[in-house]
């Protein structure tokens, strides 16, 4: 009998007994680095474009809504105009 | 004529404008060039300490705009006009704008710095209650309608944001806390050239980004106040078949 025969690998349903089980989880204190500055930085840069784009586009929008309104006074007083020549 | 002497007005105007935008690009271009190129790595915090120059440049822009509100709505509360009112707007946007910004930007150089993204910090928690007050005067231009009365109300309370400003900026100093004094009050300052110039350069490039937003929100502000003049006018002759029908 071989040496895998005789000591087999304990099966996925034999390791998960209800006894070893995570059944909390723990911060770990001290240690390795937990965020990467490098990361950090790239996250700031791209926040801090990201609201100034979000800004310039509601702008943007506001700008448009004008312009839709001109249009609308633009028909509008072409309209009165064309009834004037009418009369 | 009105027209010939506002068409060259204009047109100065909008010179000015472009001059002001190709010069805040050159200088955003030269700023991100020296932060990320020359400015050396800072020794104890290492690369995040990049967040620095441009987290106090947008605070500053942050004030120019609760500046701009707090001018804007006295004179509004003084005399009633569209420009004032328009202003205090666009300040209060601005200061809202640059406020988030750095009400990010901040808690990401915390996060390693500190080891956690936001404390109840004097000088964090009065920059947060900036920012709320410039959120409340936008909803209440934005939701509680245009008339006069609630003008004035938002204008009080962009003079009432303006007041929070000075406990900011001297809450680092009489209130201990965590957030750093490097350039302000006992603080130490920056040791490399090249970090002075980065700091400088962001502050340059970061007002007049500033103003250049404040003056493009301003305009557009007012020409929607005159073109709401003009529906009201042509309601008045009786041109607006909208309001006939």
């Amino acid at each position: 009998m071989s040496a895998l025969e005789q000591n087999p690998a304990p099966s996925a349903s034999a390791s998960a007994t209800p006894d070893s089980r995570a059944t909390s989880f723990q911060a770990v204190e001290g240690g390795p680095e937990q965020h990467s500055g490098a990361n950090l930085l790239v996250a700031a840069y791209s926040v801090l474009w990201v609201i100034l784009m979000v800004w310039l586009f509601s702008m943007w929008r506001k700008q448009a809504s004008l312009h839709a309104k001109i249009d609308d006074l633009e028909k509008t007083l072409d309209r009165a105009a064309a009834k004037l020549e009418k009369k | 004529m009105p027209t010939a002497t506002a068409a060259p007005k204009k047109s100065a105007q909008d010179a000015i404008f472009a001059i002001l935008v190709a010069v805040t690009t050159a200088l955003i271009l030269t700023t991100i060039y020296w932060v990320f190129e020359r400015a050396p790595t800072e020794k104890v915090m290492g690369i995040v300490q990049k967040i620095f120059y441009f987290h106090v440049p947008s605070a500053y822009s942050m004030y120019i705009g609760a500046t701009a509100c707090f001018v804007g709505s006295a004179g509004y509360l003084v005399k009633p006009s569209a420009k004032w009112d328009a202003l205090g707007r666009a300040g209060a946007e601005l200061a809202v704008t640059f406020g988030a910004i750095v009400l990010t930007t901040g808690p990401l150089w915390a996060a390693k710095a500190w080891g956690y993204y936001w404390t109840w910090d004097p000088r964090l928690t009065t920059a947060l209650l900036q920012v709320l007050i410039y959120v409340a005067y936008l909803v209440l231009r934005g939701f509680a309608g245009d008339g006069e009365g609630e003008r004035k109300f938002a204008a009080a309370l962009g003079i009432l944001g303006a007041a929070n400003l000075p406990i900011i900026h001297f809450s680092v100093q009489k209130w201990s806390g965590e957030h750093p004094t490097v350039i302000t009050g006992k603080g130490g300052g920056l040791h490399h050239p090249d970090m002075k110039i980065a700091l400088a350069l962001g502050f340059a490039a970061f007002t007049l980004f500033a103003i250049t937003l404040l003056w493009a929100r301003v305009r557009l502000e007012l020409a929607k106040e005159r073109l709401a003049m003009l529906e009201e006018d042509a309601i008045d002759l009786g041109l607006d078949d909208r309001i006939e029908a």
